[in-house]
């Protein structure tokens, strides 16, 4: 009998997350690559061994799952079910914990799987009759670090019509638990609130030594659940997901067993729930999938149209139309149109006199004395101060004028498209960077050599100019402080110094900012979030702490590698990697805390374990030597270093020589390409998509996979 | 990266001149006659609850786990105190214990219950005084039931236990272990028993359906004289039995106990333990403490650095002995050049495991030269210890390049700094400098709001936190936190000894003034999780009166200007900043930018700053902070 199953099954080809179809059949698994999720690079063909279990750690090939109590480094004992359900276990004070179901439909588990080393378990879910083409996977972990099970829930839209469920995970208590709150210290919410991120639920008297913790979002994500309660045994999270066809969606969440809270202030929650925060739980999700996770707010940070969009003058919530619209609260709309002008501004930064024309809105103080009147304008310049005009009126469709001056006016939204025609040049088109300021104006730059921002970084000073900037936004999470990314993909976090920013000569004369006025800079340059692919690099990468990354060469010439007692002075040339590791063989982890582990990858091949004999690394970047401490070092990754000629030459003539007649021959090319490395793996792969000689196709495969 | 702080796990010390601890510290037991069935409950800091029934014995509060744990009976008659003495924990004192006595006819008995909630246990001593003009033998039982059965006992380091031929410890157990099965979802209980070597073994036995073990001990006491026994006993949740060792060590690591809080005068007639394992430590917790670089480590490894000197290998592997006293050690440094460390001034040595990388000499006046050991030879002799001198044994030289810590024995020039140190500096590379700070010492930093100076000394603390990307974390005396970057450039300083050294900014890991109480209120969390208001800063932290903006940055300021405005709801209206008591973020859900006020009339009104910008006073200096950073204001009561 040959039995089917569809599987999300973790492929390292690229990033893509690819949908496989095992096939089981009396002795063992073979597999065929089925679609790829749309919107993913696409599969390249891949086998899956399966290994026997007990199989190395970090394989990610699969094996069937063996279910278990399985008992954490805290000490909480889980017993998960083949649905993925938490099963009872002695005295804790959950009965059934988080079972699945969509559209209220039980998910129900089949053929379940583990990863090799039993950490993981993969459950794949039999179709659900009412949604047909929804593919719902559960992953389940047993957290290594800080304890209990982190859930992934992964769900496929493979039909061609775009889906609405609702996803329940559902706790059944062995008893009536005393109440819940969540991280913030508010009693049995319905919905978390945008700082909350999971609830804890304290047992009844005698139930159980231990509370359990619930982590369902992250605090910042928009996508949280709702929380309803059942006659205090049961409670369900329930949350609402929306698949286009070929999309993907994961929900991740966690649960433990915390000691029951004396207090149930925020510091005591607090202290309770970070250790399994989406921060903290974010290194157990997959490169596979972590792009599709609705509910974490950390990997969809604002991209630069999202935050261009936002101060704009779509924030104002009323669209134009092929007329003028002023708007009076949340219900009332007048179409017609603005008459009179200019408009005079006198903001913080200077005065202006704007034609009518120009302005695409404008947003009064409605009543609010202390608030600033704003003046959207055309081009994406938006000026913040007291507006002044004389006869400034809006005409109604049907005759009636309505004065308006800037105390009274809500938002008065002009009609879409330039009124004589003409397109719309929008700030791009003659300037060089939108500089937007906390206050919320939005002023043009043009003065390449005026413009002067000096960044403070933890390494040294970073100067900011319109030549290399791609854009700057604040620090992320509403932390002060920004953000750069450079045009060379660097991307550093620091403070404007106390010099400010001066803007040149403006729309508005010549502006110096101070830096905490300053929110973002936005320059034409297309920011590394819509780069899409990674490129390899062009200069050297050096990923740093904070998701920094660093462009430029390291000028130290050799780094010692300590290595097993022996100290190796490697050429920074011969390294094309360097990675940080977590622990080190042999080493008393307690004792390494404070000086990291690296591997080595080399050019040739070669690869060393160890530390580096160093504090810091001297990066030069934008012309600016810095000592980075290594160890804040987390990735390295050289540029491809050129071939010279001559050993261009050499590979070339080995390749040839892997058709020689000689069986000898073509042997000793296979070994002597092997020396050159990585060096050699950009003319093996065009030589492997070239050969039509089967035997130099292999050779030339079997060089490339010992590089890898 | 955490801030500097003080070790913990054994921190049953109070600090120095802190009023309120001291005040704690002196609150007397409350004497009782009517003894009542249970005492007050307790939940330790692992979050298991402790109870004690009227006749000393222990159980779990209402959890359905430790039935009756170390019930007492003397001469198989059950205890029966008449009188008890009490401090509750909502007493507020810092020690919560019981003491529980009974008088016999020609026997007096005492229990005390000390409920360490910091280390989560409770230590459990009694006492048996023969009143009677003879010498006597009693014997003394300590059962332990439980409402379910175990699944098996273990021996210190996680040895099964066999009842073949009969249930004993092995010889070198000075614990136990009852293991419930995981899939009971039961805890286990862990009892330190007796000295590794020395001391009266009890004899165990358990019940046949597992849920019954009791400890007896036969004591013979003289006329007029009196004999204690000693345990702890804990509940853990422990993945492994074999981890057991782990949860052990804050009580007993190399058959010494740690902190037993047993009289000095009673702990030779402890019949359970040998004299020895009740080192008196000759050096002042204080003094200790002081050496917090020495103390980052010793935290880390959970080991605790005592009288004696110590070969650490790793957790479970250390070796005492004795380090020759005589001769130097010369360090070649980085940023001080060749530094010559007597060996009699020596409190640890790190050594390079093999790695390959430098080793570091903590010094004991906190002090830490971290470099090549350029001459001079440490010589150690295995087995004799400067508490137990053996037969004189061989001294070896120590390689450095395989050593992984040596630790010295505490003596008494632990903690006390060079002369003029005001400050310590660490830098990247583990150097520890005593520096010499002038008054006007400053340092030059990048805040989010612009720059500024601080004096070297106003500071408390300042320390490189690595979230969310490195930077400085800023700890002034007023109770400012700021995370802020130090202006580049190389600082000029003045070492302890005279020198001067040039110290480039980068290499700058943390500084902290020297002999300064209270090191450890720098425990917070000030980058992990960020605080919405300021009821989330932990107790003590933060300035009386002043502002938390966004990334938990802390300052000392004022509103600057009269009034402020809020609006909401197509209202608007102006708050006497003067007026202004606290300010907070809503913490209702969707209520995103309104803003709490309380006035001084108890009032509170809510709403959105009107303007973009919030005027601040700060050190005379008017700061314009956006108000999406300001998210708790509170002023200090009159």
């Amino acid at each position: 009998m040959i039995f089917c199953q569809t599987f999300f099954l973790h492929v390292r080809s690229g990033t893509a997350l690819a949908l496989l179809i095992l096939l089981q059949s009396g002795t063992g698994f073979t597999q065929l690559p089925a679609t790829a999720v749309p919107g993913t690079p696409a599969t390249v063909p891949v086998t899956v061994e399966v290994v026997p279990a007990g199989g190395a750690p970090g394989n990610p090939a699969l094996i069937p799952a063996a279910f278990g109590v399985r008992t954490d480094r805290e000490g909480n004992s889980w017993s998960v079910e083949r649905d993925g359900n938490i099963g009872r276990i002695g005295s804790t004070m959950v009965n059934s914990g988080l079972v699945l179901s969509v559209n209220d439909e039980k998910f129900a588990g089949f053929q379940p799987m583990m990863t090799a080393d039993g950490s993981e378990f993969v459950l794949q879910g039999v179709p659900f009759p009412s949604l047909p083409g929804l593919q719902v996977q559960r992953r389940v972990l047993l957290v290594e670090r800080s304890g209990g099970l982190r859930y992934a829930e992964l769900f496929y839209n493979g039909s061609t019509d775009p889906i609405r469920f609702s996803v329940g995970l559902m706790t059944h208590f062995s008893g009536n638990y005393q109440t819940f709150l969540s991280d913030r210290g508010r009693n049995e919410p319905v919905i978390l609130s945008r700082s909350e991120s999971g609830i804890v639920v304290l047992p009844g008297a005698s139930q159980s030594t231990r509370a359990f913790l619930f982590t369902m979002a992250d605090a910042g994500a928009e996508a949280k659940p709702t929380i309803s309660a059942q006659n205090r045994y049961g409670l369900t999270f329930r949350y609402q997901l929306d698949l286009a066809p070929g999309g993907t969606a994961v929900i991740v969440h966690h649960v433990t067993q915390v000691v029951i809270p004396q207090n149930f202030d925020r510091p005591t929650l607090a202290a309770l729930t970070r250790a399994h925060s989406f921060d903290t739980l974010r290194r157990t999700f997959d490169a596979d999938w972590r792009d599709f996770v609705v509910n974490y707010s950390a990997d969809a940070v604002e991209s630069r149209s999202e935050a261009l969009a936002k101060g704009g003058v779509s924030s104002l919530g009323v669209s134009p139309g092929p007329v003028d619209t002023l708007a009076i609260g949340e219900k009332t709309r007048l179409f017609g149109k603005a008459e009179g002008g200019p408009i005079r501004l006198k903001g913080r930064y200077g005065e202006i006199e704007i034609a009518l024309d120009a302005i695409a809105a404008i947003s009064g103080k409605a009543g609010h004395p202390g608030r600033e009147a704003k003046v959207y304008l055309r081009d994406g310049q938006v000026f913040t101060g007291e507006v002044t005009s004389t006869g400034l009126s809006f005409l109604q469709t049907g005759g009636a004028r309505v004065p308006l001056d800037q105390g009274t006016l809500d938002r008065l939204m002009m009609s879409e498209g330039n009124p004589e025609g003409a397109p719309v040049k929008d700030w791009m088109s003659d300037s060089l960077a939108l500089v937007e300021t906390h206050g919320g104006d939005r002023i043009k730059v043009r003065d390449l050599a005026a413009f002067s921002l000096n960044l403070t970084t933890p390494w040294g000073i970073l100067p900011v100019s319109l030549d290399n900037l791609a854009w700057l936004r604040p620090g992320e999470g509403g932390l002060p402080g920004f953000r750069v990314e450079l045009k060379d993909g660097s991307v550093v976090s620091g403070l404007a110094d106390g010099g400010g920013l001066s803007l040149g000569e403006t729309d508005l004369g010549v502006i110096a900012l101070k830096s905490s006025e300053l929110k973002s800079i936005f320059t034409p340059q297309v920011s590394t979030d819509e780069r899409g692919t990674t490129p390899a690099p062009v200069e050297t990468e050096i990923r740093v702490a904070g998701g920094q990354t660093l462009v430029g060469p390291i000028s130290d010439t050799t780094v010692p590698v300590l290595t097993e007692g022996n100290r190796l002075e490697t050429s920074i040339s011969d390294i094309r990697k360097i990675r940080r590791l977590e622990s080190i063989a042999g080493e008393e982890p307690a004792m390494a805390a404070d000086a990291p582990a690296f591997e080595i990858e080399r050019w040739d091949g070669g690869t060393i374990t160890g530390f580096l004999g160093l504090d810091f690394l001297s990066i030069e970047v934008e012309g600016r030597l810095w000592l980075v401490p290594v160890r804040e070092v987390l990735e390295i990754e050289a540029a491809s270093p050129l071939l010279t000629p001559d050993s261009l030459g050499k590979i070339k003539a080995l390749i040839t020589q892997l058709a020689a007649d000689d069986w000898a021959a073509r042997e000793e090319a296979t070994r002597d390409l092997g020396a050159f490395g990585y060096l050699a793996r950009p003319v093996l792969k065009r030589e492997l998509g070239a050969t039509k000689d089967p035997e130099v196709g292999r050779r030339i495969e079997r060089v490339l996979s010992n590089l890898n | 990266m955490a801030l500097v702080k003080a070790p913990a796990a054994y921190a049953q010390v109070t600090p120095a001149g802190d009023p309120a601890t001291t005040a704690a510290a002196l609150i007397k037991p409350v004497e009782i006659r009517e003894i009542p069935d249970r005492f007050f409950a307790v939940q330790d800091s692992s979050g298991f609850f402790w109870q004690a029934f009227g006749n000393g014995a222990l159980v779990s509060g209402d959890a359905q786990y430790l039935q009756s744990g170390l019930n007492l009976l003397v001469d198989g008659v059950a205890f029966a105190p008449g009188r008890a003495l009490v401090r509750e924990p909502q007493a507020g004192a810092e020690k919560i214990d019981l003491r529980l006595e009974e008088k016999r006819a020609d026997l007096t008995v005492s229990r005390d219950l000390w409920f360490d909630t910091r280390r989560s246990a409770v230590r459990v001593f009694d006492t048996f005084t023969n009143t009677s003009a003879a010498a006597k033998t009693v014997t003394v039982s300590l059962r332990t039931t439980y409402p379910f059965a175990w699944q098996s006992l273990h021996g210190t380091g996680g040895g099964l236990l066999s009842n073949d031929p009969a249930l004993q410890l092995g010889a070198r157990d000075y614990s136990l272990c009852v293991h419930f099965s995981p899939s009971e979802g039961r805890h286990d209980t862990l009892f330190v028993m007796g000295s590794e070597k020395g001391g009266e073994m009890a004899e165990l036995k358990a019940s046949a359906n597992s849920r019954e073990l009791t400890f007896v001990y036969p004591l013979e006491i003289a006329a007029g004289e009196s004999r204690s026994l000693l345990h702890w006993i804990m509940q853990r949740n422990l993945p492994d039995v074999s981890q057991d060792l782990a949860a052990l060590s804050p009580f007993i690591q190399r058959d010494r106990l740690i902190v037993p809080e047993v009289d000095p005068n009673s702990s030779a007639r402890v019949a359970n333990f040998a004299p020895t394992a009740f080192q008196i430590e000759a050096t002042a917790p204080a003094q200790i403490k002081a050496l917090v670089a020495l103390n980052r480590l010793t935290d880390r490894i959970g080991f605790h650095r005592r009288s004696e000197d110590i070969m650490w290998m790793s957790p479970t592997n250390q070796i005492a002995g004795t380090v020759k006293r005589e001769g130097s050690l010369t360090i070649g440094t980085a940023y001080t050049g060749e530094q010559q460390a007597l060996i009699a001034d020596i409190a640890a040595i790190r050594g390079t495991a093999g790695n390959g990388r430098d080793p570091m000499v903590y010094l004991r006046d906190g002090r830490v030269l971290a470099g090549p050991i350029r001459s001079g030879e440490i010589a150690w002799s295995i087995g004799a210890t400067t508490t137990t001198p053996a037969a004189p044994a061989l001294a070896e030289p120590v390689d450095s390049a395989m050593l992984n810590l040596l630790l010295l024995a505490t003596g008494p020039s632990d903690g006390v700094a060079p002369a003029k140190t005001t400050h310590f500096l660490q830098l990247i590379d583990g150097t520890v400098l005593p520096i010499v700070a002038s008054t006007d010492l400053a340092m030059d930093l990048t805040a989010p709001w612009g720059e500024e100076k601080w004096l070297w000394s106003d500071l408390v603390e300042a320390g490189q936190i690595s979230l969310p990307s490195p930077r400085l974390r800023v700890v002034h005396r007023n109770g400012s936190e700021v995370s802020a970057l130090l202006t580049t450039g190389t600082w000029s300083l003045t070492t302890a000894a005279g020198t001067t050294v040039e110290i480039p900014t980068s290499a700058i890991d943390r500084l902290w003034t020297a002999g300064i109480a209270g090191l450890a209120r720098l425990t917070g969390n000030p980058a992990g999780t960020p605080w919405l208001d300021f009821a989330e800063v932990p107790k003590g932290q933060g300035p009386s009166t002043g502002f938390l903006l966004a990334g938990n940055q802390l300052i000392d300021a004022a509103f600057a200007g009269e009034k402020i405005a809020l609006s909401e709801g197509g209202r608007e209206w102006q708050v006497e900043t003067a007026r202004i008591v606290s300010l907070r973020r809503s913490p209702e859900p969707d209520a995103h930018g309104i803003v709490e006020v309380e006035l001084d009339n108890g009032e509170k009104l809510s709403g959105r700053f009107s303007a973009p910008y919030l005027a601040l006073a700060r050190n005379g200096v008017e700061l314009e902070i956006p108000g999406s950073w300001v998210l708790g204001y509170r002023k200090a009561k009159p």
